[in-house]
């Protein structure tokens, strides 16, 4: 049982470059109306782009951490659109930091990565809150998290629960980093957004889940690793490497497919997005952070 | 001869419930400590440890959200004790930040909990690894909350305090990421996840701070958690989150069996 997007408003951040604009052509492709934004200028060539699929498109140059940016585009895009009922919390930052780094460096590490990752999504997802609950006709927030932390646990924990997941005899394809704390951090915390959220919101049949994204070819992990944009550049190494990542094409319809669910659909779930595992949407896995009895409860 | 003999620990938060009990605990097993916050009462709680044990305890009132206060803590540590064996890092905010307040509101909670419970955590941490490093190893143990573990922590993540739950989540990026960069360097890095304890933030949440009777008597006391701390220090293992439950012991559990972790 799947629900249609057409004619639902949407909202995308950092989709200028990598597995934004993919998630925003895919959204636009089923029919809705897609609001975007970047820190880049590029984000203004997107609109056009994605108008020539019949919906209405916008787009503003915004720095998610930036409170005032983040009112700019919640408050343009119900302008524009009359509404709100998708928000993609896809901005994100990520470079190496390490504990040993000086205070110096981890200040800017905090206010470009937690800023970005942690704040970006919080400032986002609650001013599309209030709206949603305005509106009182539901809602999906989708953030996006990392691989890192997918059920299976890092930091390694007893975890007696872990028979509820298919993979738990499998290899995890990645630890957390060692030289990624802070962005590792960041996207930890969105658990915090995701399980909170989603109780506060499931008795307005607002959904909160978080795509857990493991490798993926895009702007961002092409940076991380020092590889050319350009597909098809790469040297030999590299290009075993790109091999190995998924297709952002193919994250984005487990996006979609995740998002035409609709409302009876899974909620608090973080879905796992692992190199190695075919790029699709999993069956909802058992929570083991949180029972279902609990989302039954109003903030 | 104690367990903790020589060893010299800096505590945050320490002028309050877990904290307290922390200096106290690191205190009584023979280190010297540096014990902070940003309440006045530091001082009264710092020279009535150190007239308890005997072992040196030095209070000092700084933020751990201000950098300043951060370098200069860290520097009086070393200054006064000659280097750094243990970082507690306790110090947190909490408070109510339901989803439907208003954006003014927002705003401000952001800070008032993220600038202590991870600002100020990264900020301690990073002036004071480079102290560890430099004594030939150490101990990090990061005070976190129950529900980040999967083991019973059903139903537990709060709805009314994302902000505070995500600070706490966040935590569990840095006990993973620091305890496989620091393990060259001899530091081990854990985290402490306990439920609910006898101090003044959970008796913050009630009317005049008085506990609920079903709750006064089941609550764990911090002295029982510093003693895990103290445990945790002495066992050796490194990247984990240690849990402590209502009605069950307050141990260190068995060593896991290494859960598939291929690091990436």
């Amino acid at each position: 049982m799947t629900v249609s997007l057409k004619g639902k408003n949407a909202i995308v951040t950092g989709a200028a470059v990598g597995i934004g604009p993919a998630y925003a052509e895919a959204l636009a492709a089923e029919g809705v109306n897609v609001a975007v934004c970047d820190i880049r200028e590029k984000i203004m060539d997107l609109p056009a782009k994605l108008e020539a699929s019949g919906v209405q498109a916008v787009g503003w140059v915004a720095d998610v951490s930036v409170p005032e940016d983040v009112r700019k585009v919640v408050d343009g895009t119900i302008e524009a659109f009359g509404g709100i009922d998708i928000l993609i919390s896809n901005a994100g930052k990520c470079w190496v930091s390490v504990p040993d780094d000086d205070l110096d460096k981890a200040i800017a590490d905090y206010e470009g990565m937690i800023g970005t990752n942690l704040k970006g999504e919080f400032l986002m997802g609650r001013a599309v809150i209030e709206q949603l609950l305005k509106q009182a006709r539901g809602g999906e927030i989708v953030n996006v998290a990392t691989d890192h932390m997918v059920t299976c646990g890092s930091p390694n924990e007893i975890c007696p629960k872990l028979e509820a997941c298919p993979w738990a005899d499998a290899p995890r394809p990645t630890g957390g980093g060692e030289v990624m704390d802070v962005y590792d951090a960041s996207k930890w915390g969105l658990n915090g957004f995701l399980f909170a959220w989603a109780k506060a919101l499931r008795p307005h049949g607002i959904r909160v889940n978080a795509l857990c994204m493991g490798a993926t070819d895009s702007w961002m992990i092409r940076d991380f690793f020092g590889f050319p944009q350009t597909p098809g550049e790469e040297d030999e190494e590299q290009m075993k490497e790109v091999a190995t990542w998924m297709a952002k094409e193919d994250t984005a319809q487990v996006l979609m497919n995740l998002l035409k669910e609709g409302p009876e659909g899974r909620t608090a779930q973080n879905i796992n997005l692992c190199v190695g595992r075919p790029t699709k949407l999993e069956p909802p896995l058992k929570n083991i952070y949180i029972t279902e009895e609990s989302l039954n409860v109003s903030a | 001869m104690s367990a903790l003999d020589g060893k010299v620990a800096i505590v945050s938060g320490a002028a309050q419930g877990l904290g307290t009990a922390f200096t106290r605990a690191l205190s009584e097993a023979g280190a010297e400590v540096i014990a902070f916050d940003v309440q006045d009462a530091i001082a009264g709680v710092a020279e009535s440890i150190e007239s308890a044990t005997g072992n040196r305890v030095l209070g000092i009132k700084a933020d751990v959200s201000k950098r300043e206060d951060v370098e200069q803590v860290v520097a009086t540590a070393v200054e006064a004790f000659g280097g750094l064996d243990v970082l507690i890092n306790n110090a947190g905010s909490w408070r109510r930040t339901p989803v439907d307040s208003s954006w003014e509101q927002a705003l401000e909670d952001w800070h008032f909990i993220m600038d202590t419970n991870l600002k100020g955590l990264l900020m301690l941490s990073r002036a004071c690894v480079p102290h560890l490093q430099a004594r030939g190893g150490g101990d990090i143990v990061n005070i976190s909350t129950y529900y980040v573990l999967p083991a019973k922590s059903e139903g537990t993540n709060s709805p009314e305090t994302d902000l505070y739950n995500a600070s706490k989540w966040a935590i569990n990026g840095f006990t993973d990421a620091w305890s496989k960069y620091l393990a060259k360097d001899n530091i081990r890095v854990n985290g402490m996840c306990m439920g609910a304890t006898d101090t003044p933030m959970l008796r913050g949440l009630f009317p005049d701070g008085e506990l609920p009777a079903e709750m006064a008597g089941t609550v764990m006391q911090p002295a029982q958690i510093a003693r895990q701390m103290i445990d945790l220090i002495a066992d050796g293992r490194s990247g984990q989150n240690i849990g402590a439950w209502v009605g069950e012991p307050i141990v260190i559990p068995p060593h896991p069996a290494d859960n598939r972790l291929v690091s990436g």
